[in-house]
């Protein structure tokens, strides 16, 4: 039939040839990514043709079924209810399924992603609250998904930058998730995006580029607050973000500045990082130690160093970097399956690999003391951290232990003559008892001013009184220094499901990054650990650049899973 | 062309009166007057909801409109015999076939115009007082893009109307439907396959079978943060891809037709 | 004359479904309609009468052989312009009234709106539909008679030169069919050319010039009305008829009503039963010339009694119509 067609009307049938060379030329452009994918007209479907740098994310063939539905977004926003509603009852375990169908469904629903991801990598946790590690490369693989689906936004990027800063602690990985928010997306939020990118830089060591992206974020405020039409809420966001921005931008240039010198006149600090790890009882290891973290006094570096015009900064005098026994810096504590890595990105799916034990705890570090004879300290029934003054003074609490050790005399009594003040401990007695306000220039006392200041004091009695004695402020009659200590008992007993102990070699990791250490500590040691040592466990392999403290312990299962109390490492 | 305007003013007038199409039509605009009592069920911007319920609404209501219209229109002619006194008339075939399809284009122009009207009215409300509002002319990218859809579709059912009964015609024009919004997933297939025929095969289906997906337009409606990169250049595209593929459907179907004994 | 509808060795096969098998709806048809003439075309169901009218039509396609319209091919789109066609039992949008149907029909012809309009108020008048309780009627509450009017309206419309008419009477009333009869008539009157398909035979052998039937698709009989019903047969009445005679002509299914028997008998043969019944002392009561009905012929064709049909009529095929044999007369024995 429709040969004899085709023969009996060769003109008509002749126009087919041209309609079908159109129809698959239209056809060939649309089949382009740019012209159809981006962002999610359509999202990728089953392999991945996401941008390299992001990895695999791709979806199952089911989505596309769910494509032809009109009413996708309104049933995922039902599924979502739904799953808050889990969220809510603290049964993680059902939303995740949801997360998936949800996002099949509705792929540029960004809050998914950030929920989802936020679940996967903080909530689910053992008795104790410690994140299952196990989850974060399927977290990072949904927000690739989520970037792969929206990469024309920043929105999914930023979520990644901050959960790679903050849970994964891959600061080189945070630097390119922030980047491609930027790169992608030209309306990207300047404080959400840039901010962060710049903490993100200072973290992975790049201190010049932190300085560039503040001045970026500077920059980009202000080209904000330029465009017309824009809202009072927004005028107001890009204020406070150029006001922070170049607060950030000062401190940074101040430390950039001043730590390498400051660092190198101070020398070296021997942590002397000593552990001792004991199992206690079955699946139940307790880990304890002590070591010299030694920091400044916070807030000095910057103290009295200010900018002018928004773009200078002038560097008034050096920073004070009175350094002594901190509070505060993390140590790491990692029980993993011998040599486990983190997987590198998959596809998101909600079943991790069961038989992985991996435990991750932190370990603050608290307790160090010292006094010089003839310096300052506060007299306290019990050891705890100096009220905020004292600190700022490095005037430690000493407890009755110490106390005896030192023989110390009240402050009245010692001011009348009844103890020698050392010249520090003049200045302690100074800056206590006549405090600088915040925004002094310069923050401290110089050397040259105690003299007066301190004679002056002598005949203050109520300032003595007011400041010092009602302190229970002391002098030492003999110096004495303690290491700050740390102590974790870390119970695994209590989550068979997620410390199976299925293998049969174990590791002990304890670690501290001086990248992560706060700025009081890296005032002292520098962002990369220039200035501090450690004769056993100094390593500068397992981050190339960075001079880490780091203690691996290999255990096997019976170590962890004996019963009774067995010491299993002491170092 | 004045017959051919003559028989679709007529089919315009006699598909109106379909019960089943009114039908539809109605049930369309009563859900999305009724999209307003979902707001109490989903965290999503309620507006979210209203937008995406509206569009799929109508892509669903105008699914079965124009299926259930086209894969009827001929063969209803044949079998009661009305084709005999219109043919016998100095109508040429394809005048009958052009004017029975633009009179269906007519009948699914009023019904999508009303279903949109509805819509907009519905999303204009929703935004009352609302901040960020936007125009809900906007709207009308996706009721053009749900439009060529249909008009692609009708001219698939049409075509297949002149040589298979209105059963297999339905299903047949339904099975293609579902293929061709799933052309990305051939198409991918196709490029990740490791075998060659099956490759030529899929990449075949890929570019024979109407691609209806290419007209999957509510995303960027409903997401305001999603934006093409060429809007104007998709749209064109997708309409020029529209009007051409149904334009050779149309004309298949009237080499078909022309042979056909009525 | 010259010819309105000319068809020359006519087939139109349709294969038979799961078998390798034709059927032929057609079977080498061969006829000439004149100008001016209404030709009869009749045919048992399923005859292949409308398969030949869908053939001239254009609405299928002959599998051999040709057919002219009005000097063209069958379905040559200036043709239709003078061309009308009135199906049997015709459908019309239900929707839509009589006025809006023919109006609708006008508008196919090219006519403009208002023009078609016009034109539609007129027919609807002519077929008396114009009433008021009928006027705003949609097809759909008319009954057969009223849609026949209807499809005979939009037939008059362009004012054609030939008309098809495919069972036009078909399940009227009498009154209905008189009037379209009459119509018919007047047609004829007004030296249209029709093709007439019917199974009112009465009608036909009022109507029509000439006719044909065909029955399997094969023609079987062509004439003149005079040709096919001319008289061929007495009716012979007989009193006190001789024995012999009486045995010969009630073989030929003569009946006997008390003395008198009467007799069908061919015209040829009247003198000679005649002479036998004098010879043999019969009185004879009366000689009536028995004109033939449509429907015997039509009967007898398809009833395949074909060899009692005589007079200038076409051979179709290998059963003669024609009795030539003097021979084979028996009653010329029994006056001799």
């Amino acid at each position: 039939m429709l040969r004899e067609a085709f023969a009996k009307n060769p003109k008509l049938a002749g126009t087919l040839i041209p309609l079908t060379a159109a129809v698959i030329a239209m056809q060939a452009i649309n089949d382009r990514d740019d012209m159809r994918r981006q962002p999610a007209i359509e999202p990728k479907s089953v392999k991945n043709a996401a941008t390299a740098s992001f990895g695999g994310a791709g979806l199952p063939f089911e989505y596309s079924l769910a494509a032809l539905s009109g009413f996708r977004q309104v049933i995922a926003g039902l599924l979502w209810v739904r799953s808050d509603a889990f969220f809510h009852s603290g049964n993680y375990d059902a939303i995740l399924p949801m997360i998936r169908l949800i996002t099949w469904l509705d792929p540029n629903w960004l809050d998914v992603y950030a929920t989802g991801a936020w679940h996967l990598m903080y909530n689910f946790t053992d008795t104790d609250q410690r994140s299952d590690r196990r989850y974060l490369p399927v977290g990072l693989a949904l927000l690739d998904e989520g970037i792969a689906n929206n990469s024309k936004v920043f929105d999914v990027y930023k979520e990644k930058g901050w959960n790679m800063f903050d849970k994964v602690r891959d600061y080189n990985g945070a630097v390119k998730a922030y980047q491609g928010a930027l790169a992608n997306d030209p309306d990207a939020e300047v404080n959400q995006v840039v901010h962060p990118l710049a903490h993100s830089f200072e973290r992975a060591g790049m201190v010049g580029e932190a300085i560039a992206t503040w001045d970026d974020a500077i920059k980009r405020h202000q080209d904000w607050m330029k465009r017309p039409g824009i809202t009072d809420e927004v005028k107001v966001r890009n204020e406070m973000g150029v006001r922070n921005a170049t607060k950030n931008r000062s401190i940074m240039q101040i430390r950039k500045a001043l730590r390498p010198g400051n660092i190198a006149a101070l020398g070296q600090v021997d942590t002397d990082f000593h552990v001792t790890v004991t199992r206690t009882k079955s699946k139940v290891i307790k880990v304890e130690g002590n070591w010299n973290l030694i920091g400044s006094i916070k807030d000095t570096f910057d103290a009295g160093v200010f900018e002018k015009d928004g773009n200078t900064v002038k560097v008034l005098g050096k920073g004070l970097t009175l350094d002594g026994p901190v509070n505060g810096c993390r140590v790491d504590v990692r029980l993993q399956d011998e040599g486990y890595k983190m997987p590198e990105f998959g596809s998101f799916s909600f079943e991790v690999d069961p038989t992985i034990t991996l435990m991750q705890d932190i370990v603050t570090t608290s307790g160090g003391r010292q006094v010089e004879a003839g310096g300052a300290f506060i007299a306290t029934p019990r050891a705890g951290n100096a009220e905020a003054i004292a600190e700022s003074a490095k005037v430690y609490n000493l407890a009755p232990k110490d106390q005896a050790i030192v023989s110390g005399v009240p402050v009245a009594q010692a001011l009348a003559g009844g103890a020698t003040i050392s010249a520090r401990g003049q200045w302690q007695l100074v800056t206590i008892a006549y405090p600088k306000a915040f925004n002094a220039y310069p923050r401290y006392y110089t050397q040259a001013e105690i003299p007066a200041m301190f004679a002056k004091l002598r005949g203050d009695a109520k300032t003595i009184a007011d400041k010092l004695t009602k302190r229970n402020v002391h002098i030492a009659r003999k110096g004495m220094y303690a290491p700050g200590t740390f102590r974790r008992e870390i119970d695994m007993s209590k989550d068979p499901k997620m410390y199976g102990f299925k293998g049969d070699k174990f590791e002990l990791i304890l670690s501290v990054n001086p990248r992560t250490a706060p700025d009081f500590v890296q005032d002292r040691i520098g962002w990369n650990g220039e200035g501090w040592n450690d004769k056993k466990y100094l390593d500068d392999k397992t981050n190339p650049g960075v001079r880490m403290i780091r203690v691996r312990i290999p255990l096997t299962k019976e170590d962890i899973l004996g019963s009774g109390e067995k010491e299993l490492f002491k170092g | 062309m004045n017959t051919t305007m003559v028989i679709a003013r007529n089919t315009i007038s006699e598909a109106l009166r379909k019960k089943i199409l009114n039908a539809f039509l109605m049930v369309g605009v009563v859900l999305i007057a009724f999209t307003f009592i979902f707001q109490q069920f989903a965290p999503r911007q309620e507006l979210t909801l209203v937008k995406g319920m509206g569009l799929g609404i109508i892509s669903l209501a105008g699914l079965f409109i124009t299926v259930i219209l086209c894969i009827n229109l001929v063969p209803t002619e044949v079998e009661r015999r009305t084709i005999y006194t219109i043919l016998a008339k100095p109508v040429r075939r394809y005048e009958f076939l052009l004017g029975k399809f633009f009179g269906a284009l007519g009948t699914l122009g009023i019904n999508i115009g009303l279903m949109g009207l509805a819509f907009v009215i519905a999303v204009a409300v929703k935004q009352i007082g609302a901040e960020n509002a936007v125009s809900p002319l906007i709207l009308f990218k996706g009721i053009l893009m749900i439009a060529m859809q249909m008009l692609l579709l009708a001219a698939l059912a049409m075509f297949f109307s002149t040589f298979v009964t209105p059963l297999v015609n339905f299903f047949l024009t339904m099975v293609l439907f579902v293929i061709g919004n799933l052309s990305s997933y051939t198409l991918d297939l196709a490029k990740n396959s490791q075998v060659v025929i099956v490759k030529y095969v899929l990449l075949g289906v890929h570019y024979v079978v109407p691609n209806f997906g290419n007209f999957q337009y509510t995303n960027p409606l409903l997401q305001p943060d999603v934006v093409v990169k060429n809007e104007t250049l998709f749209l064109t595209q997708n309409c020029a891809y529209a009007v051409a593929f149904a334009t050779a459907l149309m004309v298949l179907a009237i080499l078909v037709f022309d042979r056909r004994e009525v | 004359m010259a010819a309105a509808i000319e068809i020359t060795n006519l087939t139109k096969q349709y294969p038979v479904p799961m078998k390798r098998e034709v059927v032929n709806a057609v079977d080498d048809l061969t006829l000439t309609v004149g100008e001016g003439e209404i030709f009869g075309f009749l045919g048992a169901n399923g005859a292949g009468k409308t398969t030949t009218i869908k053939i001239l039509l254009g609405l299928i396609y002959a599998t051999s052989g040709d057919a002219n319209v009005l000097g063209a091919p069958a379905g040559d789109i200036v043709v239709k312009h003078k061309i009308a066609y009135l199906p049997e039992s015709p459908y019309f949008y239900e929707h839509m009234t009589a006025r809006e149907i023919v109006t609708f029909y006008a508008q196919l012809f090219g006519m403009h709106r208002e023009e078609a309009k016009k034109k539609a108020d007129e027919l609807v008048d002519f077929v008396g539909l114009g009433g008021k309780s009928d006027v705003n009627k949609p097809v759909s509450e008319f009954s057969k008679g009223m849609r026949q009017r209807v499809g005979i309206a939009q037939s008059l419309i362009n004012d054609p030169t030939l008309l098809f008419y495919d069972e036009p009477t078909s399940g009227l009333d009498a009154i209905a069919r008189r009037d379209i009869r009459d119509l018919m008539l007047e047609l004829k009157r007004q030296g249209k050319t029709m093709f007439l398909s019917s199974h009112q035979l009465e009608d036909v052998e009022l109507v029509c010039h000439r006719a044909s039937i065909i029955h399997k698709g094969k023609l079987q009989v062509l004439g003149t009305m005079d040709e096919l019903l001319g008289g061929e047969r007495v009716e012979l009445k007989l009193e006190n008829t001789p024995a012999e005679l009486t045995a010969k002509l009630s073989a030929d299914g003569a009946i006997r009503t008390g003395d008198v028997l009467t007799a069908s008998v061919l015209r040829d043969d009247v003198s000679a039963v005649i002479d036998a019944a004098r010879v043999g002392n019969a009185n004879v009561v009366s000689v009536v010339p028995m004109k033939r009905r449509l429907e015997d012929i039509f009967v007898e064709i398809v009833g395949g009694r074909l060899d009692k049909v005589s007079g200038s009529l076409i051979s179709t095929g290998d059963r003669p119509l024609v009795n030539n044999d003097a021979t084979a007369n028996p009653y010329k024995e029994i006056a001799q």
